[in-house]
């Protein structure tokens, strides 16, 4: 019950609970206000019927006395106007008479009204006589009559005064004891007053500053967020007011800060490593573009003149000589023009081509080349320089210094989502050590016939393209057995970035 | 955090407590002071049937008021209030007026110490006749229509009184003065019969027939100081103060016990007191004053009430109620010291 209370408190709107609060106080000073004026107001009304009892006695007495001196005016005039004076006197004081107790108790007043009462009665009874007789001139009885009604008379108006003269004591004792509970009233209501203030200015106090203090807490931590510390929170309020929504949401907002800050700082370090790639890569482009330029000297003038050298072995009739050099030409020229730019499968199986053939005339038809080509994958696109590089590898390391025949495999797969290119040569093969030193990076000398671009510049060219080092693959059952070198091109093309650099 | 909390609702409810009870005070102070002055106006009064007046001689009389108390109380058990009037320094009535006044006020019953006034007797009657009862206390009016007598019996007083005379009589030959100092007027008073009874004791014992000489002074009532200064001449008197003075009114007691020391006399002048003041027990029991008499007043009470009750309801009753009398010595005095 008590946690409901605190929970319906709780949820409430600021605004509202300031409401409540000075309601409530006003309420408290209100309702003790309320008891003391009920208070006072019983006192007052006490006072008032003190005097009300003094002042029907007065009334009283003077009615009496008129009942007195109309009689006597009567018996000494005999004229009808005293005589109606006299019966409307006596009926006034027959009717003030009524209100005088007739019962017998043990409080003085009342006995004292009671004896007024029934003195009254037979003093009536006898002023009638008197009358009567009077009436009557009967003038011994009147006088009788009259002189125990005066004595009667004297007895009343004693018992009157005494009467009022102790109600008068009374009600100034009553007065006094009233006079002395209002000034404790007086006293008690200051302190309530006093206590309901004390009481209400430290709760609105305590209100205030629980309301303040996580203002505080809130500002406080916005400056320290400001400065960039994501991991404070303002200590959460379990109150459902304005408060407690503005504390929760600014800790939820300092929450997606940090999570923000975090992402932009994540794709900040992709972007940078990419670029980091990309720089390594068009150093290796560059690199191989270098080492290629080195190996060459001037290579217009270079395909200038075996244009020349084909046209004069068209002359000539030499037509071996002729296609030879046309084929150097070709090659040459693919390798200037292609030099950082992507090629086609078909390309690279073209400059594949060339370069056995020029290999073939250089070296008597020692090389013989198979290849199966799956016409269907020849237009993907791949870096250029891949296969020519890897073709010259495997004559120079593997097929060069063999007593058999060398043969070397070129074939491309077009698989579901990668094209498979495997070249194999029946070669000097290698230990398995050798394999592993190779692939981690260990180069093997690189001959002088080479065309200047090793084994690693493709492999790390093959991972940058890519982004993948599941391209190259390479394997050899030992020495003496031939080595195979399989690359898994994806479909797809290369990353846009990648594609697009070093032109 | 928890702490403030703490403190603020200790705070709250220790105020809501302290607010409460200064309600709660307030609230039975009022009460309190509401009820007081309810009593004096008559609020929480018992009420009776019966209203009796009781018609006393000295409202001061510390006698009176003790017979009053025992009226009162029994009053009370036979539902009936009495109400005390008599002689005081504010009023100027006398007996008869107070008479006069209770028939006029058609009282239930009176209860009149009869002093012998002029027309008291015939007030009796006048009340008799108009149905309300009247019994007399302490002093008979037997010629009267009252209804009955409750008191002392005269005779049997007087003996007592001369034997114990007797009892404190020097015992050597010279002769002795006994003083009575009386305050009924009218010659067959229970007083003068008590007077008589006691001379008669003197006289009839042989041995105090012929040297002891009673004397007796009669204090007119309604004048101021009267006692005093009579109290005062005896003891100035050539002949000297008497041997033996009996009193029959506290004030006489107080004041001849008084004029016994003033004039030196303790020991010289016995003084027989009345009724058991403070004053009167002390002097007893230090032998300063040779004995008290004491009337039981409780009695008294009882039995005027049960006469005026019984004439009211069965229209007749005893025409003498006794009541017990003792003397109170310097033997008993510490007990009803003690009482």
């Amino acid at each position: 019950m008590k946690n409901k209370w605190k929970h319906l408190w709780e949820n409430l709107p600021i605004a509202r609970k300031l409401f409540l609060e000075v309601a409530v106080t006003a309420a408290t000073l209100f309702a003790s206000n309320l008891f003391i004026y009920a208070q006072i107001n019983q006192m007052v009304e006490r006072m008032n019927s003190v005097y009300i009892s003094n002042v029907n006695l007065n009334e009283l007495s003077d009615v009496f006395s008129d009942v007195q001196s109309f009689m006597y005016k009567y018996l000494q005039v005999k004229d009808s106007e005293s005589l109606t004076d006299y019966y409307r006197a006596e009926q006034d004081y027959r009717k003030l008479l009524e209100g005088l107790n007739v019962a017998v108790t043990d409080n003085q007043i009342q006995i004292l009204e009671k004896n007024i009462r029934n003195m009254s009665d037979s003093y009536l009874a006898i002023t009638d006589e008197t009358v009567q007789a009077k009436r009557g001139q009967n003038v011994e009885k009147y006088k009788s009559s009259y002189e125990s009604a005066l004595k009667l008379y004297q007895f009343i108006n004693h018992d009157i005064s005494v009467l009022n003269s102790r109600q008068f004591k009374n009600n100034s004792a009553s007065y006094q004891t009233l006079q002395a509970a209002l000034q404790y009233l007086e006293v008690i209501s200051t302190v309530i007053l006093m206590i309901v203030m004390v009481i209400s200015l430290t709760v609105m106090m305590m209100m205030t500053k629980d309301i303040v203090t996580p203002l505080t807490n809130l500002a406080h931590t916005a400056k320290l967020v400001g400065q960039g510390n994501f991991h404070v929170k303002v200590p959460t309020l379990s109150t459902g007011d304005e408060l407690g929504i503005v504390t929760g949401t600014f800790n939820q907002m300092v929450d997606s800060l940090d999570e923000y800050v975090n992402k932009i700082k994540e794709s900040a370090e992709k972007e940078q490593e990419m670029k980091e790639r990309e720089l390594l890569m068009e150093n290796h482009l560059k690199e191989a573009q270098l080492k290629y330029l080195q190996s060459q000297i001037n290579p217009h003038f270079l395909f200038n003149s075996l244009n020349a050298g084909v046209q004069l072995a068209m002359m000539e009739d030499a037509e071996k000589t002729s296609v030879f050099m046309e084929k150097m030409a070709d090659f040459f020229r693919y390798n200037v023009k292609k030099g950082s730019r992507d090629a086609t499968i078909r390309e690279e199986v073209e400059a594949v081509e060339n370069y056995v053939y020029i290999l073939n005339v250089r070296f008597a038809g020692d090389i013989r080349y198979h290849s199966k080509i799956d016409e269907e994958a020849m237009d993907f696109s791949i870096p250029s320089m891949i296969l020519q590089p890897l073709v010259e590898n495997a004559v120079n390391h593997g097929i060069r210094n063999i007593e058999r025949p060398g043969e070397i495999y070129l074939t491309v797969e077009n698989h579901v989502e990668k094209i498979e290119i495997r070249i194999k040569d029946n070669g000097a093969g290698m230990e398995k050590e050798t394999l592993d030193r190779i692939l981690t990076g260990g180069q093997a000398a690189e001959g002088v016939n080479s065309t200047g671009i090793g084994i690693h510049n493709v492999i790390s060219r093959l991972e940058l393209y890519y982004n993948d080092d599941g391209i190259f693959h390479m394997f050899s059952d030992g020495e003496d057995k031939g080595t195979t070198v399989v690359l898994r091109i994806p479909k797809r093309g290369g990353d846009v970035h990648v594609s697009h650099t070093g032109s | 955090m928890d702490n403030r909390k703490k403190s603020l609702v200790l705070l709250v409810f220790g105020g809501l407590f302290s607010i409460a009870f200064l309600t709660l005070l307030t609230a039975s102070f009022y009460g309190f002071v509401l009820k007081r002055i309810g009593v004096e106006h008559a609020e929480n009064t018992r009420t009776y049937r019966y209203h009796y007046v009781m018609i006393i001689n000295d409202l001061d009389s510390q006698f009176w008021n003790d017979v009053y108390q025992s009226v009162r109380k029994e009053a009370a058990l036979h539902d009936a209030y009495v109400e005390l009037k008599g002689r005081s320094q504010s009023s100027e009535y006398n007996a008869v007026d107070f008479m006069d006044m209770s028939i006029a006020a058609k009282v239930d019953g009176i209860l009149l110490e009869f002093t012998g006034e002029d027309k008291l007797e015939e007030r009796i009657n006048e009340a008799a006749a108009r149905g309300i009862p009247v019994v007399t206390i302490l002093n008979d009016a037997p010629a009267t229509d009252r209804k009955s007598y409750v008191g002392i019996n005269s005779y049997e007083l007087g003996q007592e009184y001369g034997n114990q005379i007797l009892k404190i009589l020097p015992q050597d030959s010279r002769k002795a003065r006994v003083m009575m100092l009386l305050h009924d007027n009218s010659i067959d008073s229970n007083q003068s019969q008590i007077f008589n009874q006691i001379n008669n004791r003197m006289v009839t014992s042989k041995e105090t027939a012929d040297r002891i000489k009673v004397e007796e002074i009669k204090i007119p009532s309604g004048r101021a100081f009267e006692a005093e200064e009579i109290v005062r001449n005896l003891f100035q008197n050539p002949q000297g103060p008497p041997d033996i003075i009996v009193c029959m009114d506290e004030v006489d007691t107080e004041a001849v016990y008084q004029a016994v020391i003033d004039y030196n006399s303790v020991g010289r002048t016995q003084v027989i007191g009345y009724y058991k003041s403070k004053a009167a027990l002390e002097a007893v029991r230090k032998g300063t004053m040779a004995m008290t008499l004491y009337i039981d007043t409780d009695q008294m009470g009882k039995f005027s009430v049960q006469a005026l009750t019984e004439s009211i309801h069965d229209g007749r009753t005893n025409s003498f109620y006794s009541v017990d009398l003792q003397f109170v010595t310097k033997e008993n005095a510490s007990d009803f010291m003690s009482n």
